[in-house]
């Protein structure tokens, strides 16, 4: 059960607004990366440069009062250069580990897809396990821990793009988009004086995250809710369009963010509504369309899309009379 | 706080469901008033057994037991039906035979359009699931609804046309329709306001604060009303304007259709005709006879009804036993008839003594002994208008014979050819004691009535002929005042003073005997083909005699009569054999020479075509204020079927007790929602539906609602079920669409 006696919602709802005042009009960007930082996950962001990317990652990091770790990922980026190195130490003679960018709070994982599979292995396996391994020696990364990966949609020459199996080590795929003309505006303005980021003082501390993402886990999630994921996932794997549908991970980690958007909410239990909001940005990745549908131009959000049309939503359970 | 809330809520629902109740036992009161004209005005009508199956109808349904409600009300339907018209011993194969062939005659009937042709079973079936259906809609209307006001103009109304067009008076009917009114709209009243909450919820009070003083001042006004002198009505009688209007465009389309509104029934007699010679129908006969239709027996001082129980027997040969006279010195004679192809009525004319009939295109028969209509069930359409033929034993009665018929009458004849109207005036009575005086026997009596009108100045005529006016009766009118008339006024009239002397008579309706217009006759017989047109249409006297039967009497001037009794003088025995043709020409020239008279009379005709017509005119006009009334409420009940929704709704969820029903519940309003043109597509969430709901209905309440039923639904949070707000959003929600 979730602790009733401490309400959440402020705490939240102040780390909203702390990054809404660096980040304008982005409020769904800002949550969704609220939910997979509550919910474990991690998160690829897909976009052109200049959209304000790193500056999300950052701002979320003061709010929060974490570390922040960028790695810029370029062709010649080796793992090491992200895990980190034993070095030896002429003093002691031994080698000692130099922690790599991974190992930190919040990581800004600039353009993975410019780097070689090898070094963007490295890091996906250290998103997964929440640990690095260097020449034998495992260390482990704490909690909180949140990659925010970038790519860059436009630039395909001498990229590597993500294998898809890996891409299912994102618990959200989200898109930034350009502002509207009035954010652009109100931006501008906010940056005549110091950047905003400068002042920006942190609203939550750490132990306060590591309690929230621990509430995630007890928001309740109803048998019907439940039915109603796998009957989504289970349609993707079903339509005629798709090569490779979602993943069983696919619909836990959809369960798993629907709950952590529960949190935002203050709702203590899932709401159909959640699971139809979070739907194209959990699942939309961890599907492969068939050649044949790309050439057809279809996407794998329009299909999310459709599914989510199909799908009734669950309004009535058996009870016992 | 909130228990005492409760308790006050559960304290107001038990006076709404008291004062409910109270509602309903007095939209039964008022349906009652529907049920009564139907008896005066129909022919086929056991009052009691309708009212006793409308209570048991309003009882089932207040007792609110749907599981006996459905079986109970069959039952009783069956009941009655077989009560009414089969013979045959209940749950007996007979008994199931005889009503799946009125079933699937009725059914196919109905499939072919033919409405005339429906029998009255199923006309009483439809009329009792009528009763069964109204008293659930009455249910709704005043128990559930709390709607009393539609009912009420409905109920006057058709009371009202009722009064105005037919015979029922409805004066105490309306004493009680207003009372009965006053005090549910008294009630009604109180309820609402009990629903607005603008009062304390206390029978008690309102017992004393508003029912008691609302009876007593309604007997005062009853009381005052009732003994207060009344002014005349300021508008004319509606009715002969209607009759007139009818007449003209009756005239104008020559043709001979039945005239609506004119002599509707014989309930008002009186009033001039039109001529009309349109053949009705031929007759082959080797004598000249009246033709019977049907007789009536219940003179309402302005005209003539039946209140016999029509008690139809079916006959598939075609005997006939019409139980009109026992007499041993008979011609059987036969003759044959044919309609001709305007006829407007279905039933068969025969002369006295019939017997036996064969219509060809005839399933079988349907007759009934004390109205003497006999009605064939026709394999279509133009059936009617083949010919047919009749057998029938023609008596010669003896005078003698008829004066030694003594004894008492039968009990049913006594109770059904003897009675009077009330209001008819003791000089009717003096004056056929002074026309019988000396007479002693019945045979005498009879006769001296019957030939007091040619004897005193009595005049035919057919123009100038009154109306009674609301005060007068018609047989005083015309014995006393005017003194001219034809033949409803002498047939009537004759009987009425004989009734007054206790002798049991009733009145014949149908045809005299019509022109020759080709002789037939061959060495062996006499043989004349007959015309029989509407001016022959005519009405006559027949007279118990115990132990004989019903003997035909003729009051009217000029006209021969049956010729069944021997000379009236009883110096000579009548000898039966050779006659019919000499007394054929010699009624010939009688004839020529009344032509004039005859043409005249013949305008009265007119309107006794209607009489032939009648009984299924009366009927139909039942049938058709049945189907008014049926589609009225169809139509109100289409109008209204939103609020009716509403009210079932909130009826049928006082509360909610568990998560089922309100599961049921909020889905209920989301199809009554959907109806009102606000759908939730399937892959919508409740709470986006929500929003869009209070966007078109400018509220929060569907958000909060959903809210709440989302936390019962996807939370599993039982206790917010019992929720009172809860309850009340969905309640308030369901008023706003």
């Amino acid at each position: 059960m979730i602790n009733q006696t401490i309400n959440y919602q402020p705490m939240i709802a102040r780390v909203m607004e702390n990054i809404n005042r660096v980040i304008v009009g982005k409020e769904d960007v800002t949550k969704l990366s609220l939910v997979a930082l509550l919910a474990k996950g991690h998160v690829l962001l897909e976009d052109v440069p200049g959209v304000g990317k790193t500056m999300l990652v950052r701002a979320l990091a003061k709010s929060l009062h974490c570390s922040f770790h960028r790695i810029q990922f370029t062709p010649d980026l080796l793992p090491s250069d992200v895990t980190g190195v034993s070095i030896y130490h002429p003093h002691t003679q031994q080698f000692e580990f130099r922690k790599g960018p991974i190992i930190g709070d919040i990581v800004l994982a600039d353009e993975v897809n410019r780097t070689s599979p090898k070094t963007q292995s490295a890091l996906l396996e250290a998103m997964e396990e929440n640990s690095v391994t260097v020449d034998g020696e495992t260390v482990q990364i704490d909690q909180p821990f949140f990659v925010m990966a970038t790519q860059n949609p436009i630039e395909y020459e001498g990229t590597y793009p993500l294998p898809e199996a890996q891409l299912d080590r994102f618990l959200l795929k989200l898109r930034m988009g350009y502002p509207t003309e009035a954010e652009e505006a109100q931006m501008l303005m906010q940056m005549e004086g110091t950047h905003p980021i400068e002042d920006l003082e942190a609203v939550l501390e750490r132990e306060d995250l590591i309690a929230l993402q621990k509430q995630v886990n007890d928001v309740f999630i109803d048998p019907i809710v439940q039915q109603y994921i796998v009957q989504l996932v289970r349609q993707t794997r079903k339509t005629s369009d798709v090569y490779l549908g979602v993943s069983p991970r696919g619909a836990i980690a959809l369960m798993k963010a629907a709950k952590a958007y529960a949190l935002i909410h203050n709702r203590d239990y899932v709401v159909p509504d959640d699971i139809k909001y979070l739907a194209p940005f959990v699942l939309a990745h961890r599907i492969i369309l068939t050649p044949e549908a790309k050439f057809a131009d279809k996407n794998s959000e329009q299909l999310i899309a459709n599914i989510l049309k199909d799908i009734p939503v669950p309004t009535r359970k058996e009870y016992a009379e | 706080m909130r228990r005492k809330r409760k308790q006050r809520e559960r304290q107001k629902d038990r006076n709404e469901i008291l004062l409910g109740l109270f509602l309903y036992v007095g939209s039964f009161f008022l349906f009652l008033e529907w049920i009564r004209p139907l008896a005066f005005i129909a022919d086929s009508y056991d009052l009691e057994l309708y009212l006793v199956y409308a209570g048991l109808c309003f009882l089932i349904t207040m007792m609110q037991r749907p599981i006996i409600s459905f079986p109970v009300k069959l039952i009783g339907l069956i009941l009655v039906l077989d009560r009414t018209y089969v013979t045959a011993t209940i749950g007996t194969s007979e008994w199931f035979q005889t009503v799946w062939s009125e079933l699937s005659f009725n059914g196919s009937m109905l499939m072919g359009q033919n409405w005339q042709q429906l029998t009255p079973f199923f006309r009483t079936l439809m009329l009792l699931v009528l009763i069964w259906l109204i008293s659930y809609l009455l249910y709704f209307w005043f128990y559930i609804m709390k709607r009393v006001f539609l009912f009420i103009v409905a109920t006057f109304v058709f009371v009202t046309v009722m009064d105005t067009f037919t015979v029922y008076e409805a004066n105490h009917a309306i004493i009680r329709m207003f009372v009965i009114s006053l005090l549910l709209f008294s009630i009604a009243s109180y309820v609402k306001r009990l629903e607005k909450a603008e009062l304390l919820p206390s029978v008690h009070k309102w017992f004393e604060g508003i029912f008691l003083p609302s009876v007593i001042m309604l007997a005062l006004f009853v009381f005052l009303g009732y003994h207060a002198p009344k002014a005349d009505p300021v508008w004319p009688d509606p009715v002969p304007f209607l009759t007139s209007a009818a007449e003209q465009i009756r005239e104008g389309s020559q043709e001979g259709e039945r005239k609506v509104g004119y002599g509707e029934d014989d309930s008002i007699l009186g009033g001039s005709f039109a001529q009309d010679d349109t053949p009705v129908f031929q007759a082959e006969a080797s004598k000249r006879h009246y033709w019977r239709i049907e007789t009536k027996n219940f003179y309402t001082g302005k005209g003539w009804t039946r209140t016999t129980n029509d008690q139809y027997h079916t006959q598939v040969d075609g005997w006939l036993d019409l139980d009109l006279f026992i007499w041993d010195d008979v011609t059987t004679l036969d003759a044959t008839v044919e309609y001709q192809s305007d006829v407007s009525f279905d039933r068969l004319v025969y002369p006295y003594g019939t017997f036996f009939v064969d219509h060809p295109e005839a399933y079988y028969y349907s007759y009934d002994i004390d109205s003497g209509i006999v009605e064939p069930e026709f394999r279509s359409e133009n059936s009617l208008y083949e010919a047919f033929e009749i057998s029938y034993d023609y008596p010669d009665f003896s005078p003698d014979q008829l004066r030694n018929a003594t004894g008492d009458d039968p009990e049913m004849v006594q109770f059904y050819y003897l009675q009077l109207p009330d209001t008819l005036p003791e000089r009717v009575n003096d004056l056929a004691e002074q026309i019988t005086a000396g007479e002693e026997t019945r045979y005498d009596q009879v006769y001296a009535i019957e030939n007091y009108f040619s004897e005193n100045n009595f005049t035919y005529e057919t123009t100038n002929v009154p109306i009674p006016g609301e005060h007068q009766d018609y047989v005083d009118q015309f014995l006393f005042d005017t003194q001219a008339g034809y033949c409803d006024n002498f047939s009537t009239s004759m009987i009425v003073l004989l009734r007054s002397l206790d002798i049991p008579a009733r009145w014949v309706k149908g045809f005299t005997g019509g022109e020759v217009i080709e002789n037939l006759s061959t060495d062996s017989e006499y043989r004349y083909l007959y015309e029989i047109t509407n001016n022959n249409a005519h009405s006559w006297v027949e007279v118990y005699f115990p132990g004989i039967g019903w003997v035909p009497f003729e009051p009217t001037i000029g006209f021969a009569g049956e010729d069944v009794i021997g000379e009236n003088n009883d110096d000579q025995e009548t000898d039966d054999s050779e006659e019919p043709p000499v007394l054929e020409e010699e009624e010939q020239e009688e004839q020529e020479e009344r032509e004039d008279q005859e043409e005249e009379e013949a305008e009265e005709e007119t309107g006794e075509v209607m009489i032939g017509g009648n009984g299924s005119f009366n009927s139909s006009v039942i049938w058709m204020i049945v189907t008014i009334l049926a589609v009225g409420l169809l139509v109100v009940g289409y109008l209204t079927r939103y609020r009716l929704l509403k009210r079932l709704l909130i009826w049928k969820f006082p509360t909610f007790k568990n998560p089922k029903q309100l599961e049921r519940a909020y889905h209920y309003l989301l199809r009554f929602l959907a109806v009102k043109g606000m759908k939730r597509q399937r892959d919508q969430t409740l709470q986006n539906f929500a929003l869009q709901v209070d966007k078109q209905l400018d509220s929060r309440d569907m958000h909060e609602l959903t809210m709440l039923y989302q936390r019962v639904l996807y939370r599993n949070d039982l206790a917010v079920v019992q929720d009172q707000t809860l309850y009340d959003l969905w309640k308030k929600i369901i008023y706003q669409v």
